[in-house]
């Protein structure tokens, strides 16, 4: 009786045990996912503000939406500039003389802000 | 007999597996926080160049309404109305960027318009720490 009672205990521990361990690991493993989209969510904003400051600064310098379209390498639509990536979106309107710059990923605007054109 | 029962499954292995569950917790943790302060340093980045290129982008507006002004010689009235200060030929305004910095601008109207400076200060005194004793040059 007292051998079948402390086989049913040991089995209690070990299963409490590997509860204890998986929760564990699933915690951790979850806490690394959650790092691993953080930093990937940080590198794509950072790759989009950096596309955008080059776009940004190429207006301010001209006032042209063609030497945009020409500094990124992309063709002009409809008056409209938009610069694809795997990552991000980046969409540029111009109206008035000034330009408005959209980052999108995955339809989730990110970025938008507007630039002066050139004095 | 006690203690064998007390320890029970607490073998080596399961020592190594809480072991490694401890590390995997520490190193978890750490690249979770790093990764949020990267996050966040990414977002402050991205607000602060917004609010630049916003302020920019008001301040440009503000130069090219004074150009006009300018020649339709009612330069006075226009810098008013954008809160400007004139000073002989010289026009000065600001753009706040943030409630810390601003935007300050100077244009000279001199037959055309001339831009003296554009550029981003700080709006809020700097206070240097003194706490460390720095040596001044003194003995």
């Amino acid at each position: 009786m007292d051998n079948r009672r402390g086989a049913g205990l040991l089995i209690l521990e070990i299963a409490a045990m590997l509860l204890v361990f998986s929760l564990g690991a699933a915690v951790c493993l979850r806490a690394f996912g959650a790092a691993a989209k953080a930093r990937d969510d940080a590198r794509v904003r950072n790759a989009a503000m950096e596309a955008a400051v080059m776009a940004a600064e190429t207006f301010r310098a001209t006032g042209d939406p063609d030497s945009v379209a020409k500094r990124l390498n992309i063709p002009s639509v409809d008056g409209e500039l938009c610069y694809e990536t795997s990552d991000f979106t980046l969409r540029f309107s111009f109206s008035g003389g000034e330009m408005q710059v959209q980052a999108f990923e995955a339809d989730a605007c990110i970025l938008s802000f507007r630039v002066g054109g050139a004095l | 007999m006690n203690n064998r029962r007390f320890f029970g499954p607490v073998g080596l292995v399961s020592l190594g597996v809480s072991f490694a569950l401890v590390v995997m917790a520490i190193f978890s943790v750490t690249s979770l926080t790093k990764a949020r302060a990267e996050l966040s340093r990414a977002v402050t980045v991205c607000d602060a160049k917004a609010a630049f290129y916003l302020a920019d982008a008001e301040a440009a507006h503000i130069a090219r309404a004074l150009e006009a002004a300018y020649s339709e010689q009612r330069l006075e009235s226009c810098a008013e109305e954008y809160a400007c200060t004139v000073r002989e030929n010289l026009v000065s305004y600001g753009v706040p960027l943030d409630d810390r910095q601003v935007l300050a601008v100077t244009l000279r109207f001199d037959g055309e318009m001339e831009i003296l400076s554009w550029r981003v200060e700080n709006t809020q005194r700097w206070n240097p720490s003194d706490a460390i004793s720095v040596w001044t040059g003194g003995n």
